[in-house]
C-alpha cells in the first residue's frame, strides 16, 4: 500500500488519519524538494512510526527510475510519502501514483491544507475568483514571459493570480517577495501592472505568518520572516475583497479609499473601452 | 644595428602610406620563418628612445630572441631606407601552421605582400603551397626567398651550376603555383623573375643574401661566395658585408609589395563583401584617413600588464584613444583605451593612426580575432570582414598536470589565456579526474601549444600521451522517439538522421551559420543542399560540431518560452554523444511535436535536457551509429627506389595512396592515414627510408572507421573514461 500524506502548512498540521497511518507503515519518504515547511522537525515523525525508516528524498527518487523502486517497495509493504501541502498539488507525484495504479498497487491519499486555499482563507479573496496559478521561475535558464501573460490573461478575466516562487532546496535558493517584485518588474517590460494591488503572503500558516497587501510593485517595501514565499496579484477588487485586503491584510489607508471610489479602475476601464 | 626612433618620427613616416608596407613571411616548418623574422629585427628592428634609455636595450635583442620574440609579438615593426627615403614595414605574425582556418585567412587579409620562404634542400612543401594559396586567394602578392642555400654549398656539395638548376626549379614550382591559384588579373602580373629581384637567395641562419639585380649592382659572383664558405665561419662577417639578407629582402618588399594605399584599390573588393559604393566602401577603396573608421582585428593576445591586447589594420578612417566603436560581432560598443603603434616588438602610444597601417588597442575587450570594430554611426550598415563562426574541430587531446602542484591556478590561467588567443584550442575539465584536457587540430598543434606553456608561461607541466577526439555519428535515418522528462510531465517527439555532405560543408566554411538571416540560410540550403523548404526555414540551432536542430512543430503551448532550454539539451546532447561519450558530427536533429508542463517551475533544464537528451540518444542508437575517425593527408617526397617501402608502410596503417609523381630521382606521394596510426610513423619511416623521406601531414577529413573495429573501439574509448564497457541500448532512453 502507497500512502501520500500531506503535510499541510506548519510542523503541526499532520491529521490524526496521518499519524494512524504513520503508525503502521515500514518506510517514510520525506519530500524535501518541492516546497519547505518552515521549522519542520523530521523527529515528529520518528516520534510516532518508530522503528519505522525515514527516507529523505531529492527529486532523483521520486522521478525517472526512483518512481519504480518506490512502487516495487510498495507492492510489498506499506510506504508512506509525506508531501508538503497537499500531495499532488505540484503534480510533481502524480506519476508515482499512476504507476502504483498500473502496478495494481493501492493507493490513498491523506489531504492536508494547500497554499491554495490558504491564499483564499488567509487573505479574504474570493476563492471563486482566482483565475490559472503560476509559478514564478528565477530567470536564469529562460525569461519566464510567460508568468507575465498568464498574470495579464487573468486581469483581462477580472481573476487573481496566485504566484508561486520558486524554490531550489539543492541549490538553496528559496525566491523572496523583494526578488519576485523586481523580477516581474523587469519582465514587465511596458509597465502594465504598476497600478496593480497585490499581496505578498510569507510563511502562510505558521505561527510566523506575515501578510502585507499594497500596490504589487510596493510590497518588495515590507519585512517579512524568511521564504517560503508567495503573491497575489489582485484583480479588480470586490467591495467585500477590498474591506479584507485593508482590515485583515494591511491595504494602506490611501489606497483603500482610492480603490473604494473606484478612481482608478474606472479611469483604467474607459482607457480600454 | 637596430635603429634608434622616436616614435614621433615613425608616426610621421605612418602617415605617408606611400612609405608603409604590411607583409608576413610565410614558410613550410623549418623552412627558416623565424630565423628570418629574427633576422630582420636585428638588422632593422626600431627601438624606441624610451625602451634605448633602459640601459638592458643593448643586449634586449639577443635576449628576446633566445626566447623566440617572434612567436611572442603579433606584430613587428621595421626601418628601412631604400634610395634614401625612409620606410616602415610592418612584418605581421602569420600562424606557424596553416591549415586553411580562418586564422590563416584572417592573417592574409591585413597583409599586402608575404614574404615565401622556401628550403633550398627540400624544395616547395605541402605547407609552402597551402600558405602560397592562402596568400594568394586574399590577393596579398608574393616574394620569394630561397633559403638555406649554405646547406646546398656545405652538405650536398652541388657546384654552383647545380645550385642554379635548383633555383630555377623551385622558382618554376612556385611560379606553377601562381598560375594555378592566383586571380586571372593576376597571374601573369605576380610571375616571380629573379632577374628583376622577384626572388632573393641567401641563409637567414649566417644573415647574407642577395638577389639578381644585388649581385650585378655590387659585383657579387656565386662562386665568390662558394669559396667564402670554404674559409669556414670565419669568413661570415664578410659575407654578411657584402650581401645583408635585410637589404636583399627589405629591398625586394618596398619595391615589389604594393603600398597600402595602392593594394587596398583591389584588395578590398576581394576580402570584403559589402556593398563597395557605399561610403564605407570607397572610404576603404582609397584607405581614406578621413572616412569612418574600420579596423580588421586580426589577434587577440593577453599581456600580463596590459590584458588584452587587440591588433589588426586600419582599413578606413582615424583611430584614436577614447573614442567609442562597435564591434560587428561581438554586437556591442566598447572604448578605446589606448592606441599604439608597434616599434619593433613593443608597443608605444600613439594619439592616432591612420588608414593603412596596423595598430594595437586596448579596451576592446570583448573582441575576439576576426572582430571588425567600425565607428558607431555605422554600427548598422557595416559588412563585417568576417561573420564570427566557430567551428572547431579538435583532432587530439592531452591531459596535463603541471609538474609542480603549487603552479595548478598558474597552469588553469595560462590554458585561459592560450585560448583566448586561439581559440582553435579547447581546454576543458574532466569532471570526474580534475584532469586538465587541452585538445587542437593535430598532434603538432599540441606540441606547439605545450612549448609555448614552457617558453612563455615557464610552466613545467606533465602531459599524457596523445588521445585521439573521435566524432560519433549515424549513416540512417530514425523513426520518431519520445523523449521524456523526468517528471513525465514533458514529452517531445524526436527524429534523428544524417546531414548529406554538402551540408556539412557548407557549415564547416562558414556559409551556413546559426547566427546568419534565417531567409538568406534557407535560400542557401535550399539551392546548395537540397533541403526541403519548411526544414531550412525553421533551423533552430547550428552547433560547433555541425550538428543542426530543425524545429517542424506546428502551434505547441509554451515551446516559445523553452525552445532555449531545448537548444541548449541539444547543445549537451551533442558534445557527448550515446556510443562513447565522443562530440556527435553531422546529425540533423528534427523536433515534431511537444507536449509542454503548465507551468514553468515542471519545464526547466532539469526536466527538458534529459527528455532532449534522451529522445536524441535513442535515434541515434537505431540508426547505424558509427565512429568517425580523423584521417590525415600525407605529402611525402622520397628517393625513388623506397617507393616499394613507403607504400608498405602506408598500407599497413589502413592508409591509400591518392597520387604518386615522378620528379627526377624523387618521388613525391600523396597519401591518406588515419591520425590514430600516426604516432610511430616519423620511426617507422626513417627506418623504411634510411632517414631519407620528407614529408608534411595535414588534417584531411573525418571518415567512419572500419565496421571490425567499431565495437572495439567503443569499448576502449568507455573504459578510458572510466565508463561500463558496454554502450546503452536505445531502450535505456525511452523507457523511464
Amino acid at each position: 500500500m502507497l500512502y501520500f500524506i500531506g503535510l499541510g502548512l506548519n510542523p503541526k498540521s499532520l491529521t490524526i488519519e496521518a499519524l494512524e497511518i504513520l503508525r503502521r507503515v515500514e518506510t517514510v519518504y520525506i519530500d524535501r524538494y518541492t516546497s519547505i515547511i518552515p521549522r519542520f522537525d523530521p523527529s515528529i515523525i520518528k516520534r510516532y512510526c518508530s522503528g519505522c525508516r525515514i527516507v529523505f528524498a531529492d527529486r532523483n527518487m521520486f522521478e525517472g527510475y526512483g518512481v519504480k523502486n518506490i512502487v516495487d517497495e510498495a507492492s510489498a509493504r506499506d510506504v508512506a510519502i509525506l508531501v508538503p501541502g497537499d500531495p499532488f498539488i505540484a503534480t510533481t507525484h502524480e506519476i508515482i501514483r499512476l504507476e502504483a495504479l498500473k502496478k495494481g498497487v493501492g493507493v490513498k491519499v491523506v489531504h492536508n491544507a494547500s497554499i491554495y486555499s490558504a491564499a483564499a482563507s488567509a487573505t479574504g479573496l474570493q476563492a471563486y475568483r482566482f483565475g490559472k496559478t503560476v509559478t514564478l521561475v528565477y530567470p536564469d535558464a529562460f525569461k519566464p514571459y510567460s508568468v507575465l501573460e498568464t498574470i495579464r490573461g487573468n486581469l483581462d478575466r477580472r481573476l487573481h493570480t496566485l504566484v508561486l516562487l520558486d524554490i531550489r532546496v539543492d541549490e538553496e535558493r528559496f525566491m523572496s517577495i523583494d526578488e519576485a517584485v523586481e523580477i516581474l518588474r523587469e519582465l514587465d517590460e511596458e509597465d502594465s501592472l504598476s497600478s496593480v494591488l497585490g499581496v505578498g503572503l510569507a510563511r502562510v500558516g505558521s505561527d510566523e505568518e506575515v501578510i502585507h497587501a499594497d500596490l504589487l510593485y510596493d510590497l518588495g517595501r515590507y519585512t517579512y520572516p524568511p521564504p517560503p514565499h508567495s503573491i497575489i496579484v489582485v484583480a479588480d477588487p470586490h467591495p467585500v475583497e477590498l474591506e479584507s485586503l485593508y482590515y485583515v491584510c494591511g491595504l494602506p489607508r490611501g489606497l483603500f479609499e482610492e480603490f473604494s471610489r473606484g478612481e482608478m479602475n474606472l479611469g483604467s476601464s474607459l482607457v480600454v473601452s | 644595428m637596430p635603429r634608434y626612433k622616436q616614435t614621433a618620427e615613425i608616426l610621421k613616416i605612418m602617415n605617408n602610406l606611400e612609405q608603409v608596407r604590411n607583409i608576413g613571411i610565410t614558410a613550410h616548418v623549418d623552412h627558416g620563418k623565424t630565423t628570418l623574422s629574427d633576422s630582420l629585427l636585428a638588422a632593422a628592428g626600431i627601438i624606441s628612445e624610451k625602451i634605448a634609455g633602459e640601459a638592458l636595450a643593448l643586449d634586449y635583442l639577443d635576449v628576446e630572441q633566445k626566447r623566440g620574440i617572434t612567436v611572442k609579438s603579433a606584430n613587428i615593426s621595421l626601418y628601412h631606407e631604400y634610395k634614401g627615403k625612409p620606410y616602415v614595414i610592418n612584418l605581421i605574425d602569420t600562424p606557424g601552421h596553416v591549415d586553411f582556418s580562418a586564422k590563416t585567412t584572417r592573417a592574409m587579409r591585413v597583409i599586402d605582400g608575404a614574404i615565401l620562404v622556401v628550403d633550398a634542400v627540400e624544395g616547395v612543401m605541402t605547407q609552402t603551397e597551402m600558405y602560397l594559396r592562402a596568400a594568394l586567394e586574399e590577393r596579398v602578392r608574393p616574394v620569394l626567398f630561397i633559403n638555406k642555400v649554405d646547406r646546398l654549398i656545405k652538405e650536398l656539395k652541388l657546384t654552383p651550376q647545380e645550385i642554379q638548376q635548383r633555383f630555377v626549379q623551385i622558382i618554376k614550382e612556385v611560379n606553377q603555383l601562381i598560375a594555378m591559384y592566383a586571380d586571372k588579373e593576376f597571374r601573369a602580373k605576380w610571375q616571380l623573375d629573379p632577374r628583376k629581384g622577384h626572388v632573393a637567395f641567401g641563409s637567414a641562419r649566417d644573415r647574407w643574401g642577395f638577389t639578381v639585380p644585388m649581385a650585378a649592382q655590387r659585383g657579387i659572383k656565386f662562386s665568390d661566395i662558394v669559396e667564402l664558405y670554404k674559409k669556414g665561419r670565419d669568413a661570415l662577417p664578410e659575407l654578411q658585408k657584402l650581401a645583408p639578407l635585410h637589404e636583399a629582402i627589405l629591398d625586394m618588399v618596398v619595391k615589389f609589395i604594393p603600398n597600402p594605399k595602392e593594394a587596398q584599390k583591389y584588395r578590398i573588393p576581394k576580402i570584403w563583401h559589402g556593398d563597395l559604393n557605399s561610403e564605407i566602401g570607397k572610404a576603404m577603396l582609397e584607405a581614406d584617413p578621413d572616412g569612418p573608421l574600420v579596423m580588421l582585428v586580426n589577434d587577440i593576445r593577453i599581456d600580463p600588464h596590459a590584458g588584452l591586447v587587440a591588433t589588426g589594420r586600419v582599413f578606413s578612417g582615424t583611430l584614436r584613444a577614447g573614442e567609442e566603436v562597435w564591434l560587428v560581432n561581438a554586437r556591442m560598443k566598447q572604448r578605446i583605451l589606448q592606441v599604439s603603434l608597434y616599434m619593433g616588438p613593443y608597443r608605444e602610444l600613439a594619439d592616432q593612426i591612420y588608414a593603412g597601417n596596423i595598430a594595437a588597442v586596448l579596451g576592446l575587450d570583448k573582441a575576439r580575432a576576426g572582430e571588425t570594430a567600425v565607428a558607431v554611426e555605422y554600427r548598422d550598415v557595416m559588412t563585417p570582414f568576417e561573420k564570427l563562426h566557430m567551428i572547431s574541430e579538435p583532432v587530439v587531446t592531452v591531459a596535463i598536470e603541471p609538474k609542480n602542484p603549487r603552479d595548478l591556478p598558474k597552469l588553469i590561467e595560462a590554458l585561459h589565456k592560450l585560448s583566448i588567443e586561439d581559440p582553435s584550442l579547447v581546454v576543458k575539465i574532466n569532471e570526474e579526474t580534475g584532469e586538465y584536457l587541452l585538445s587542437g587540430m593535430g598532434p603538432l598543434h599540441i606540441e606547439i601549444a605545450l612549448t609555448f606553456l614552457k617558453e612563455n608561461y615557464r610552466l613545467e607541466v606533465e602531459a599524457s600521451p596523445p588521445i585521439i577526439v573521435y566524432r560519433e555519428s549515424i549513416r540512417d535515418k530514425s523513426r520518431v522517439f519520445e523523449g521524456k522528462s523526468p517528471n513525465k510531465h514533458n514529452k517531445l517527439y524526436i527524429s534523428v538522421e544524417p546531414l548529406d555532405d554538402k551540408t556539412i560543408q557548407l557549415i564547416h566554411d562558414g556559409i551556413v551559420t546559426e547566427d546568419m538571416d534565417a531567409k538568406q540560410r534557407a535560400k542557401i540550403l535550399r539551392e546548395e543542399a537540397g533541403w526541403p523548404t519548411d526544414q531550412a526555414r525553421r533551423i533552430w540551432a547550428i552547433d560547433e560540431n555541425i550538428n543542426v536542430f530543425v524545429d517542424l512543430t506546428t502551434g505547441v503551448q509554451h515551446l516559445r518560452e523553452v525552445k532555449d532550454t531545448i537548444i541548449q539539451g541539444f547543445r549537451l546532447a551533442m558534445a557527448e554523444g550515446p556510443l562513447a561519450m565522443e562530440p556527435v558530427r553531422g546529425v540533423k536533429v528534427i523536433l515534431h511535436d511537444a507536449i509542454i508542463h503548465e507551468d514553468p517551475a515542471h519545464r526547466g533544464p532539469g526536466q527538458l535536457y534529459p527528455a532532449v537528451r534522451n529522445a536524441i540518444y535513442a535515434g541515434m542508437l537505431t540508426a547505424r551509429p558509427t565512429l568517425l575517425e580523423p584521417i590525415q593527408k600525407l605529402d611525402i617526397k622520397i628517393p625513388i627506389e623506397y617507393l616499394g617501402n613507403v607504400s608498405t608502410i602506408i598500407t599497413k596503417k589502413r592508409g591509400k595512396i591518392l597520387q604518386v609523381t615522378q620528379q627526377g630521382p624523387v618521388a613525391r606521394v600523396i597519401a591518406e592515414i588515419p591520425v590514430a596510426e600516426t604516432f610511430d610513423l616519423a620511426e617507422q619511416m626513417r627506418g623504411a627510408t634510411a632517414g631519407k623521406a620528407i614529408w608534411g601531414q595535414e588534417f584531411s577529413r573525418w571518415a567512419p572507421v572500419p565496421d571490425s573495429m567499431l565495437m572495439d573501439l567503443v569499448r576502449k574509448i568507455r573504459e578510458r573514461k572510466g565508463l561500463k564497457p558496454e554502450p546503452p541500448k536505445p531502450e535505456d532512453f525511452i523507457g523511464f
